[in-house]
């Protein structure tokens, strides 16, 4: 994966945010100092490679008027496949992860109200090898924006 | 909000089109004018429902391949000052306050990037001693079983 100086600079520019008017890779194109045409082709490019994950938007939830949790569980290794499966089930689950913890699995629930979010956890929790359920959601934003540098060189120690 | 609010956003969410003219591709799947599109989501970017409208990195082969989550033992007077001052670093990207219990006894969370595990190790750690924290631990993720992108306003009445 070989990035140079203008596709690092793009990838700065993107993050930040794509304009909301017609022609928006112009823009982009004219400050990384090319033509719209190499924008969109690099862009394009970074997509295709899979720098790029997605090119869209992110929606805030409560905004939107859902309420939104994370859960922490303890389920036992045997039966952990078939638990996953279960959780991942439902399309309210958006993240999933095993992490290296007596609290193995960790999920997020974006539903559109707490009825339903009670729902999926009496489920889960009702489910062979679950040993625990934490539900711990957010009560302070501080951040929530992943946006990474590239311009600065080695930023990130 | 609209039917076609909704399918809007349904469009959207499912991603930008990588072309000159964008929003007019996007106008055209949702049946409304470019100028519609422009206005809707200049307003809902003001109005902080659309958070940003952008390019999402994958992390993993961007150069900050590792991540953990951080979770750091603080009071809740201090929450505030102290989510503050760690989202301000580069090498984080969410930080929440949640509920402490006391079977889980941490306030605060960090998801902290690095080019190797290591660095997230030592760049945890670093927080803590910046912070004077001492009841602090990382967790590294062993297995994604389910990353998915937003999934609101699915139910299609329009």
């Amino acid at each position: 994966m070989g990035l140079d100086t203008i596709d690092k600079k793009i990838l700065d520019l993107i993050q930040s945010g794509i304009p909301v008017e017609p022609r928006p890779f112009r823009t982009i194109a004219e400050r990384a100092g090319i033509t719209e045409n190499e924008a969109v082709a690099r862009v394009q490019q970074l997509n295709d490679e899979g720098v790029i994950r997605r090119l869209g938007i992110s929606v805030s939830p409560a905004k939107a008027g859902y309420t939104t949790t994370l859960v922490a569980a303890n389920i036992h290794g045997e039966s952990l496949e078939k638990v996953i499966e279960r959780i991942n089930s439902y399309p309210q689950i958006t993240h999933n992860y095993e992490r290296d913890d007596d609290l193995n699995v960790w999920f997020t629930i974006i539903a559109q109200d707490r009825f339903e979010i009670e729902n999926i956890l009496s489920d889960i929790s009702s489910q062979d090898g679950v040993r625990e359920l934490l539900e711990l959601p957010a009560l302070t934003f501080f951040k929530l924006d992943v946006r990474f540098s590239y311009s600065d060189g080695d930023d990130n120690q | 909000m609209t039917d076609t609010d909704k399918k809007l956003l349904r469009i959207l969410q499912k991603g930008i089109p990588i072309s000159a003219k964008p929003w007019k591709t996007v106008a055209e799947q949702a049946g409304i004018t470019e100028s519609d599109v422009l206005e809707k989501v200049a307003s809902w970017l003001d109005e902080g429902l659309i958070r940003k409208i952008g390019a999402f990195v994958n992390h993993r082969i961007s150069g900050y391949p590792a991540n953990g989550m951080a979770v750091f033992d603080i009071p809740k007077e201090q929450a505030a000052e102290t989510g503050n001052r760690i989202a301000q670093r580069e090498t984080v990207s969410h930080c929440y306050e949640r509920p402490w219990l006391p079977r889980w006894p941490y306030r605060l969370y960090a998801m902290v990037h690095g080019k190797t595990r290591d660095a997230v190790i030592a760049e945890v750690n670093n927080i803590a001693r910046n912070e004077g924290i001492t009841g602090y631990r990382i967790l590294f993720s062993t297995r994604e079983f389910k990353k998915s992108g937003s999934r609101l306003f699915m139910e299609d009445n329009s």
